[in-house]
């Protein structure tokens, strides 16, 4: 029996699916649909298992403190919601009233808005761990799927959240969202104007954002947790990605949900809480004046920073006007492929090794998001020539690259390849196989490394001429300084690189350091 | 574990029982009328949770057979002594 076939058998009998006789041979379509679904959904599974010692680990429970996170808000929300008043003529004043009146009212507000910048950051590492271990592979698929919604409830609740406070930064910033989606093609634009918008009155918009923010996706949020915590337990956590090294028998061992787990899982939940408490202390919310339109003209319009990237996305000149379309179908495209990533990396095995192109593609995806959202920081409002986001974000691109492919070089040049797709390796497999790569592949990737630091070389040379220039010639500016860092950092990056690949083909052969061990012999004589 | 690493985790456990009731208390005293009700809040509610986050890894430490590591009880101590001594300040 093949391992496909073994595994399929293991599924079957796990999910309590035993057809028998003629119905084995003659499995009928509906039936594997039926078998499909409760394999991921684990609808005939036993629940709460006893879970691996190996889950105790912070980063498998990124999610779970995303959720605490989402209590937090929850319960500071709840004290809120007894003096807010969701109207244009009163949010603000009633925001002001909690700020001033209410009992810690300030930090209650400061506790609310920071839990929940920490549940966004929390689901979006949750999901960069995710996708770097590869969890979305079989029989995970629909967990995943579940938790992308999840991560984009989470995004709707900041959307909506922000505009409560009525401040002229909240209502403009919203205004440049709502404005946004109106570009997104039809009928989706309409039924997301009908959704958030309504009539078009802003009494109208900000009791939809209310409800939206209070009733519609916590209950959505809420309903989706139930089904991912399901079918986590259908599946339990997921095992360590192999290495080459097997995992030990300690760390495998069983551990019970409760006390111990549900003890952990409260440990990370106090020391979360903690943090939050004293960051709110530490930094205290300041309310902004209150939004009126001769005021909002005064302000760049600027979403909060978790929109940032996309927001600097769309400020890119040949974006602007009828090029919005084009820049929200990227987006979108990036949004759809994240969710349907189950279905594109069909690759069996889970190894970060075996996994370079997937791994490489998600490095240059968070340093790209990481790059928009501080370049958004920086230049509020500003339109960026398209020559000058190609420049960085294509420059960010291939140093992303060029670093991962080292690193992968350095790293995984001795590693076993030909792993089982995720688990702990039998002692039996562990270095049985090393990775060789053929002469012709090490030169065709040497040739294309020189071209890569070519180009990089060239824009960082060019970049610190132009920056120096310009830095003599009109002086110096927060964004000439960045932008020169950013070609000196090219640069370095080029030429540790070049150094590298000199060394790799020189030093490699043994030549160089013969020449050098002659010469030091040389000089002690 | 070993009977002497047993009273100490005993003895380290039921000190921050103490300084876990005693911040509790604090917190239910506290004038929330007074501009410093706000830090003295934030501040005991910390060190409740932080004694509530050691005193459940030192029963989880103990219970699996391992040994309870230093690193992370002395970052707990002194992080509840800088706390302490914040709470007085304010």
């Amino acid at each position: 029996m093949s391992e496909q076939q073994q595994e399929q058998e293991d599924e079957k009998s796990k999910s309590g699916y035993h057809p028998s006789g003629e119905a084995a041979t003659h499995e009928r379509a509906l039936a594997r649909v039926v078998h499909w679904f409760d394999a991921r959904l684990g609808l005939s599974y036993e629940l709460l298992r006893p879970a691996p010692t190996y889950s105790v680990n912070p980063f498998y429970w990124l999610g779970a403190l995303a959720v605490v996170a989402f209590a937090i808000q929850g319960v500071t929300g709840a004290i809120m919601m007894i003096y807010y008043i969701p109207t244009p003529l009163q949010a603000y004043s009633s925001t002001l009233y909690i700020f001033q009146n209410v009992s810690y009212g300030r930090f209650l507000e400061t506790v609310h808005l920071y839990t929940a910048y920490a549940m966004i950051m929390l689901a979006f590492m949750h999901m960069m761990r995710g996708y770097f271990v590869s969890v979305n592979k079989k029989p995970r698929e629909l967990m995943w799927i579940t938790g992308m919604v999840m991560g984009f409830v989470t995004l709707g609740f900041g959307f909506t959240g922000y505009l409560l406070p009525w401040t002229v930064v909240s209502k403009s910033a919203t205004d440049v969202g709502i404005g946004m989606m109106a570009a997104l093609p039809q009928p989706l634009s309409g039924f997301i104007q009908f959704l958030i918008v309504g009539g078009g009155t802003d009494s109208g918009t900000i009791l939809r954002f209310y409800d939206l923010h209070v009733v519609v996706l916590p209950g959505v949020l809420l309903l989706l947790l139930v089904g991912k915590m399901y079918m986590l337990e259908a599946h339990g956590v997921s095992e360590p990605v192999a290495g080459p090294i097997p995992l030990p028998e300690k760390k495998r061992r069983l551990i019970p949900i409760f006390p111990d787990l549900t003890i952990y899982l409260l440990e990370l939940a106090a020391m979360f809480g903690t943090a939050m408490l004293l960051i709110s202390l530490a930094f205290p919310l300041n309310l902004a004046p209150e939004y009126t339109p001769t005021l909002a003209a005064q302000y760049a319009s600027q979403p909060d920073w978790y929109f940032l990237w996309i927001y600097q996305v769309l400020k890119i000149q040949v974006f602007e006007g009828p090029g919005l379309t084009v820049a929200l179908g990227l987006v979108s495209v990036i949004f759809v492929a994240l969710v349907l990533l189950p279905f594109l990396d069909r690759g069996t095995t889970r190894r970060i090794a075996s996994r370079m192109r997937w791994v490489t593609l998600g490095l240059v995806f968070v340093g790209e998001v990481a790059v928009l959202t501080v370049w958004g920081y920086l230049t509020p409002g500003a339109i960026i020539p398209t020559e000058q986001a190609v420049l960085v974000l294509g420059a960010t691109a291939i140093i992303i690259a060029l670093v991962s492919a080292g690193a992968y070089k350095v790293i995984f040049r001795k590693m076993p390849v030909g792993a089982p797709s995720s688990g702990a390796r039998s002692p039996s497999s562990s270095g049985a196989l090393y990775a060789t790569r053929s002469f012709n592949t090490a030169s065709l990737w040497t040739a294309t490394s020189f071209v890569a630091l070519l180009t990089l070389g060239t824009f960082g040379i060019s970049g610190s001429i132009s920056g120096a220039v310009q830095l003599i010639s009109q002086g110096g500016s927060l964004s000439l300084l960045w932008s020169l860092a950013l070609s000196f950092a090219e640069l370095s990056v080029a030429i540790a690189g070049t150094v590298y690949l000199l060394y790799r083909l020189d030093l490699g052969t043994g030549s160089i350091k013969r020449r050098v061990k002659a010469f030091e012999v040389g000089w002690k004589q | 574990m070993t009977e002497e690493a047993e009273r100490v985790a005993v003895r380290i456990v039921g000190l921050l029982v103490v300084v876990g009731f005693a911040s509790s208390a604090v917190l239910w005293t506290i004038d929330t009328s007074l501009s410093s009700g706000e830090s003295l809040f934030a501040v005991f509610l910390s060190i409740d949770l932080i004694s509530f986050a050691m005193i459940s890894y030192v029963y989880r430490v103990t219970k699996t057979g391992d040994s309870i590591g230093r690193v992370p009880l002395l970052a707990g101590s002194i992080l509840l002594l800088l706390l302490l001594a914040a709470g007085f300040a304010v």
